[in-house]
């Protein structure tokens, strides 16, 4: 097994009247899935006459035919990126810019970028190709097959690239582990641009299971999603915990018939108690799991299958390593944490990433040799993330080492606000804040007599940032405080606005 | 009719203070509504108006925009006033 395009290859073959994706207009069966995916990789290639390790943008909806897309481009031997419609076009623009893409790929007209690219339209009749060309042949297993980007701090989205090698140590992981097969019925939530997508997508196409796309108003019109769950008998959800607590606070939640859940996992922010325990008492059988990782290790890194009582107040472990991935807890002397001392976790294995696209400077700080290893090179990723083992042996995680957030299960640099304000009129100096208890960032700045008002710094952020970036308080100040290092005295504001 | 258009707007301002809301802003697509915005404002309307707003009416439907919140609410009420 070298490329995941082989996952969908051998359930084509087992399962080929079954249904692959399926979203609330339309199913597509393994097999009908197998040849539209060489259809468009035939039209990949026809373009790009051979290329291959080529990066290709996917400019669509959500939608059975955008996976068809990504997976026309790991079939044409090349890699993929999902691009979020939702984001103001500076940053789309951006992320191109470093991407590069040989090709966009994009359905409707509203969704043609113009640029230094072969747009491709993708085809309304993709029934079968003319000619399979097999050229996913021609690439390793340590060649990417997608490049993500998240938030970058300095403005920068970062391209985290992973390789097919990970996202198959990935999908053997969460077959052993949870025992997916193919009366796996799946209900993503997850957008593509996410890497939590990544186990939904993958699993299904190993295992020949059903994924069912979840409309995204669903979550917020929650008697919908309730309906959706049972109709489609959906067994397997892995959701953002923002989704379960969206749901779980919701009306229609008492009423649902959910009895058909088996497995419920999260990941990508912190689970409170207060709601699992709602979850767990709705659905006494059904077996729940917190999981955790940075979109820099595959997805995923450790996990916790909850096997005990917690009270609504307390923290729940990220758990154990994933099998085949190692973790290392390093202190500030770069040794491993003992029991209860906090340490930075650090990863190591097949699921760690290429690195950040185009971006070397980024990679070489996160992306080092294991300090503990002066024999060998040996690659670990450091997450910034800051743990420690409890008595149990169990990982609990306790923060950031620095200023990156969860926000409605959004990863975000908090400096990608601050700069995105810096362009606003008379705007010499900003900070963002994030209240964990009322979940909202704010953002503080300094200006002169003349700046732009709140409205027009929001309407700026606007055309830079996605929606779920944007500060619900934005703060004028004359001058903002600075501490002994003559940086912005973040603590002290953060004081300043928890006193309101 | 008028008058709730107004209402709605104004609830969603208390949560949205930045953002230019109008009358037919399509609210999904702003980003305006998010499970939490939507559960304060079904309360909100449910205690300015002394409606309650039945589950299955709480649908994309009924919230895209602020004209068709109105116009729920709106009917709502003649239907409190004509049960």
């Amino acid at each position: 097994m070298r490329n995941v395009v082989e996952y969908l290859l051998d359930s084509a073959e087992s399962h080929p009247k079954k249904t692959a994706f399926a979203s609330a207009e339309r199913e597509i069966t393994f097999g009908q899935l197998k040849e539209a995916v060489i259809a468009v990789a035939e039209c990949i290639q026809e373009r790009l006459k051979g290329r291959c390790n080529q990066p290709v943008a996917v400019y669509m909806e959500k939608s059975v035919d955008c996976l068809i897309a990504m997976l026309g481009v790991v079939y044409s031997g090349n890699f993929y990126t999902p691009l979020d419609k939702n984001s103001p076009a500076e940053r789309t623009d951006k992320i191109l810019k470093i991407l590069e893409p040989a090709c966009v790929i994009y359905k409707s007209q509203e969704e043609f970028l113009e640029g230094d690219w072969i747009n491709l339209k993708l085809p309304q009749d993709m029934k079968k190709a003319a000619y399979d060309g097999a050229w996913y042949k021609k690439v390793c297993d340590i060649d990417p097959v997608y490049v993500l980007f998240t938030s970058g701090s300095t403005g920068e989205p970062k391209g985290v690239v992973i390789s097919h090698r990970g996202v198959i140590d990935y999908a053997e992981w969460l077959k052993d582990k949870f025992d997916f097969n193919d009366t796996t019925v799946f209900g993503n939530q997850a957008p593509f641009y996410f890497d939590n997508s990544v186990l939904d997508i993958y699993s299904a196409l190993k295992n020949a299971s059903t994924m069912y796309l979840i409309p995204e108003s669903y979550f917020l019109f929650t008697g919908k999603l309730a309906g959706f769950l049972k109709e489609k008998e959906i067994n397997t959800i892995f959701w953002v915990p923002s989704a379960y607590i969206a749901f779980s606070n919701s009306e229609a939640f008492a009423e649902a018939d959910l009895t058909k859940i088996k497995q419920a996992l999260f990941c990508g922010e912190v689970m409170p108690n207060k709601c699992l325990n709602l979850w767990r008492k709705k659905l006494p059988d059904a077996m729940f799991a917190n999981l955790y990782g940075p979109t820099e290790i595959t997805d995923v890194c450790t996990y916790y299958i909850v096997d005990r009582e917690f009270e609504d107040a307390e923290p729940l472990p990220i758990g154990f390593p994933c099998e085949n991935t190692e973790i290392l807890v390093l202190n500030e002397k770069d040794c491993l944490a003992g029991t209860n001392e906090t340490g930075e976790l650090c990863v190591k294995g097949s699921c760690l990433s290429m690195g950040y696209y185009g971006n070397a400077d980024k990679s070489e700080q996160v992306f080092i040799q294991n300090p503990l290893n002066k024999k060998y090179a040996e690659r670990i990723y450091r997450t910034g993330d800051l743990v420690k083992y409890n008595s149990y042996g169990e990982l609990m995680y306790l923060g950031r080492k620095d200023f990156q957030i969860k926000h409605q299960g959004h990863r975000i640099e908090l400096g990608e606000i601050e700069t995105a304000v810096c362009a606003a009129r008379g705007i010499r100096k900003s900070c963002a804040l994030y209240d964990e208890k009322k979940k909202k960032i704010i953002l503080l700045c300094e200006g002169t007599q003349t700046a732009a008002s709140e409205k027009e710094i929001y309407r700026e952020l606007k055309r830079k940032l996605p929606q779920y970036m944007l500060p619900s308080e934005i703060l004028l100040r004359e001058e903002l405080p600075l501490n002994v290092n003559g940086k912005i005295d973040r603590a002290a504001l953060m004081r300043e606005v928890a006193n309101g | 009719m008028d008058r709730y258009i107004e209402t709605v707007i104004n609830i969603l301002k208390e949560v949205n203070q930045y953002e230019e809301i109008c009358a037919d802003t399509d609210l999904m697509e702003a980003g305006i509504l998010n499970s939490l915005n939507l559960l304060y404002l079904i309360e909100e309307l449910e205690d300015r108006y002394q409606i309650t707003i039945p589950e299955d009416e709480v649908k994309p439907e009924n919230f895209q925009s602020v004209r068709q919140i109105a116009s729920l609410t709106d009917s709502l009420i003649k239907k409190g006033n004509n049960p």
